[in-house]
């Protein structure tokens, strides 16, 4: 009795082995189809978070999960895995995108497109939430009374002092350390950029290299610098962030 | 190991009691902070790395609380050894009707016996009788922030025994009490706020669903759709290893 229960439990523990192996194998082809569940995760994230906005914005995890079905059912196949991942990714974005977009009121949509990219941004890990807080927060949090610039106004003074010591995405060097210095520095260019009608579509002095040589987030930090100096042109100026982040469909006007 | 145990059955015990409302975050910091600290400060062994989901419950236990539809993620299997283990019947935060989903497959009477209730049915009292006294589970949904006080006795666990059989006492009525019974009671409300009372009679726990949970989830669906192969191989392999874990177990008894 002993023995054959002995025989039995060796042969139950090569099996439990053998399935080991072909678990890890499993394993690694599935981890090829990560990132588009990482994307489908953020964007119920994205989601959910609207319904803080406004209630009527709540969307159940049913009609998400079907959505993503249908993303996956009606994006073209392709041979390979890799290319398959990007085509469903892409098109589930623009599926979600579409379909909430639908429900929102004009003055949300913005909102949420804003969201989805900083998230997407933040999920690759380009972005932490602390360089969201300062694109939205700004100077706000910080005092100081002694403005060097008599034609800058106070607010602007504060979200230059926030930006010239920010990291972003943790990186150990501050960006803008030497951001009021250059300001000192070239006071009659800055004014110009300041003043001027399209901030954002004007080079900005002294940074433009170094902002688009950021390949990752360039166009986060020339937007946290417009909304530091010329909040009233924010928009815009994340409406060209999110088309660099999302694509050109994602600010193109929608009638549906 | 011997030595440890003592710390590390109260840490369990602490994570089963106290755990529950919190989400994954908190869950960490409290055990990490609050009790794993207290433990040493009163020089109590425990060990350093405690796996407290393998501590509580077998691999071959979780392979079986997944087939019955609990998500994989690490939160959802502490909540599925808060609801089996806790002496205090479960009241699960679930806006996404996940642990709904768990339960109604993982005690297939509910649907036999028709005992899924909400707490506006017309007499509470005799839906909850006939599971009472015959050990049947039940299960309330869409509790809102309030508890009908008509279920105090039986969140309380207000028995009485006389000779062999028990009795329990509910709205002035006298009934059998069947050990078998179980109740279960979720919420669709994502921030609910219950009455202290409430927490205290009943186990809270939060379902709601993770970006890493749902992440996991999603991986699932997706390739269940895209290589059906590769999800039939891995949930039968699943099964297999549940099912050898569960052999070699009964040998090695």
């Amino acid at each position: 009795m002993l023995a054959t229960i002995k025989t039995k439990s060796k042969e139950v523990n090569e099996k439990l082995v053998e399935s080991k192996e072909k678990k890890i194998e499993i394993n690694d082809k599935r981890e090829l189809f990560r990132p588009v569940a990482a994307r489908g995760a953020v964007l119920y994230f994205c989601i959910v978070e609207m319904s803080l906005i406004n209630w009527m914005y709540n969307t159940s995890l049913q009609q998400f999960l079907t959505l993503f079905d249908y993303g996956i059912m009606a994006s073209p196949k392709a041979q390979l895995v890799k290319d398959r991942v990007n085509i469903i990714t892409q098109w589930l974005t623009r599926r979600v995108y579409r379909y909430i977009n639908r429900g929102l009121f004009e003055r949300d949509k913005i909102t949420f497109k804003l969201m989805m990219a900083t998230k997407i941004l933040i999920k690759e890990g380009k972005l932490t939430s602390g360089d969201v807080g300062l694109l939205l927060k700004a100077g706000s949090g910080i005092d100081d009374r002694n403005k060097p610039f008599n034609w800058m106004q106070q607010k602007q003074w504060l979200n230059l002092k926030a930006l010239s010591k920010h990291k972003f995405n943790n990186d150990h060097t501050m960006f803008f350390k030497e951001l009021p210095e250059r300001v000192n520095r070239n006071e009659q260019l800055w004014k110009k950029w300041i003043d001027e009608n399209e901030p954002e579509n004007t080079p900005v002095p002294d940074y433009e290299e170094k902002i688009s040589a950021d390949q990752n987030i360039g166009h986060f930090i020339h937007l946290c610098l417009v909304r530091a100096m010329r909040e009233d042109r924010t928009l815009l100026a994340a409406g060209q962030f999110i088309k660099e982040v999302l694509g050109e469909e994602f600010v193109a006007p929608v009638t549906d | 190991m011997k030595q440890r145990l003592v710390g590390d059955v109260a840490k369990a015990c602490a994570f089963v009691s106290y755990c529950g409302p919190f989400n994954s975050e908190f869950r960490s910091k409290l055990l990490e902070e609050y009790f794993h600290t207290d433990l040493m400060a009163r020089t109590i062994p425990v060990s350093e790395d405690l796996q407290l989901t393998q501590f509580l419950v077998d691999p071959a236990t979780i392979g079986e609380w997944n087939l019955e539809g609990l998500p994989t993620d690490d939160l959802s299997i502490q909540n599925g050894i808060m609801v089996t283990r806790s002496s205090r019947y479960p009241l699960m935060i679930d806006p996404q009707s996940q642990a709904l989903t768990w339960i109604k497959n993982r005690e297939p009477e509910l649907m036999e016996q028709n005992t899924v209730i909400s707490l506006n049915v017309s007499d509470l009292k005799r839906a909850l009788q006939f599971p009472i006294e015959n050990g049947y589970p039940v299960l309330i949904e869409s509790i809102e922030n309030e508890v009908d006080p008509m279920l105090d006795p039986v969140l309380e666990k207000q028995i009485s025994r006389k000779g062999k059989k028990c009795f329990i006492k509910l709205a002035d009525q006298e009934m059998d009490f069947d050990e078998r019974f179980r109740l279960y009671m979720t919420s669709r409300l994502a921030n609910p706020h219950f009455s202290p009372e409430l927490a205290a009679k009943a186990t809270i726990i939060d379902f709601t669903v993770t970006q890493g949970g749902l992440e996991q989830q999603l991986l699932g669906r997706l390739i269940s759709m895209e290589q059906k192969s590769l999800e039939d191989q891995l949930s039968q392999l699943q099964e297999e290893v549940t099912f050898n874990t569960k052999t070699l177990q009964t040998y090695e008894e």
